[in-house]
């Protein structure tokens, strides 16, 4: 008999009917020949489909099965591929674009240059989207004269600044850090949850980072320490622009002397 | 129960697609934050060179006291020029800015700082900063060994970078 499966020449007898090349079993009886002996043995008047299920259909059913199961396990293998390359491909790229994008932007905050400019007390001047105007500078507390809690060898000097801007909340009338300049080196302002006692203690209201967020108008103090044998300074406002303001586009300088009657006055004020 | 199997395969694949195109979507906007958020990460980026070199001798005042060299040991007043290139203020106090090790051979006594480069303790405000795109004069003064001509200081230009070495000439001039 001829195998069904590979189509090898065999004895059926020989090999009770298993393919000696592909080891495919093979029936004596053809389909038909299968169907009717059924139809002898059992048949008892219901009907039934009369579709004739030859080896071949089967194979090809298996076949049809086969590869539908098949494309299911190509789609899994393809979507965790996909899944895979999404997570650690792009997680390494994200990483990478942000390392670079770090490194970029310092390498164009240092190339960058900042101007400078000088203005005298009382003098208005345009600071980002606002005017800002230095009034005056008064001693408030003097570490050396009273145990208020003041820093030894210091005395606290308040800055009195106004300004004006367009009301709007951004980041072009955001305050940077303002710091002074004296006997050569920098001092920072004191911040704001530091001075928040001292302007209880001495009546002063704080010149705020954010006050000219939101409001049109604002008049406030910036506090710093100085040393207790110094009468002027240098105040310094960084003027800053781009993304986060993280550029210094100007440094406004503003020379400050303190007057002595002005700050005994403040002083007994305050106390 | 192939069928099953198969429906199995699809969900799971379908769920890892969607899970992939919301990953890619926060991926985007990360990738559409980032330059913002490196703004977040600048850093200070310190430049620093010797301007200055002063033998003082084995006794000198140095900060209102009088200091005396151990034997065989002279005083230096070394000044350098130190400048901030970002925009970002270095905070990390002056005093520690730069280094100076004289090795094992101890070609280096005591080192002491101008006083003006340090605050008063507990206010952080009272200590000098160097704020972004300035520049200060330090001056330490060293005790250092008569015969030795030559110093190494290094500093960090930034607080992930590589410490730079700085050669510090010393003449008795």
């Amino acid at each position: 008999m001829k195998c069904f499966n590979c189509g090898k020449k065999f004895d059926y007898e020989k090999y009770y009917g298993i393919c000696p090349k592909c080891g495919c079993f093979n029936k004596e009886e053809t389909a038909q020949e299968q169907h009717q002996r059924y139809h002898d043995e059992y048949d008892n008047g219901y009907q039934h489909s009369e579709q004739v299920h030859t080896v071949s259909s089967y194979v090809q059913v298996r076949e049809t099965k086969k590869i539908s199961s098949r494309g299911s396990t190509i789609f899994l293998i393809v979507s965790i591929l996909i899944f895979l390359t999404v997570v650690f491909g792009l997680t390494a790229f994200a990483f990478l674009y942000s390392q670079g994008q770090e490194k970029s932007l310092q390498r164009e905050v240092v190339e960058s240059e900042a101007d400078h400019r000088t203005h005298t007390t009382g003098e208005s001047f345009s600071f980002q989207a606002m005017t800002l105007t230095v009034e005056e500078a008064w001693v408030v507390g003097e570490g050396y004269k009273t145990d208020e809690g003041l820093a030894k060898g210091k005395k606290l000097v308040a800055v009195r600044l106004l300004g004006e801007s367009d009301g709007e909340w951004s980041d072009e009338n955001e305050l940077s850090d303002a710091y002074i300049r004296h006997d050569g080196f920098c001092y920072l302002q004191i911040p704001s949850y530091e001075a928040f006692d001292y302007e209880e203690l001495y009546g002063i209201e704080l010149f705020g980072k954010y006050a000219l967020c939101g409001a049109r108008e604002c008049e406030g103090c910036l506090v710093f320490w100085l040393d207790e044998d110094a009468e002027e300074f240098t105040l310094c406002l960084e003027e800053r622009e781009g993304e986060n303001l993280a550029f210094i586009r100007t440094i406004h300088s503003i020379e400050i002397k303190l007057e002595e009657e002005k700050a005994d006055e403040s002083y007994g004020e305050g106390n | 129960m192939s069928r099953m199997v198969k429906g199995i395969k699809m969900v799971i694949g379908i769920l890892l697609l969607g899970i992939s195109a919301f990953y890619l979507l926060g991926v985007c906007l990360v990738i559409g934050d980032a330059r913002k958020d490196a703004s977040y990460q600048l850093s200070y980026c310190i430049q620093a060179e010797q301007t200055g070199c002063e033998y003082l001798g084995q006794e000198t005042v140095i900060n209102g006291e009088r200091q005396e060299a151990e034997a065989g040991y002279g005083f230096y007043q070394l000044t350098f020029r130190v400048e901030n290139l970002s925009s970002v203020s270095y905070y990390g106090g002056l005093e520690n800015m730069l280094a100076m090790d004289g090795g094992y051979d101890r070609e280096i006594g005591r080192i002491v700082e101008d006083s003006r480069m340090i605050g008063s303790g507990t206010y952080d405000t009272t200590a000098p900063v160097l704020p972004g795109k300035t520049q200060a004069d330090l001056v330490y003064y060293v005790e250092v060994k008569e015969e030795v001509s030559q110093l190494l200081a290094t500093y960090r230009p930034n607080w992930d970078e590589d410490p730079v070495r700085l050669d510090v000439m010393l003449d008795k001039k």
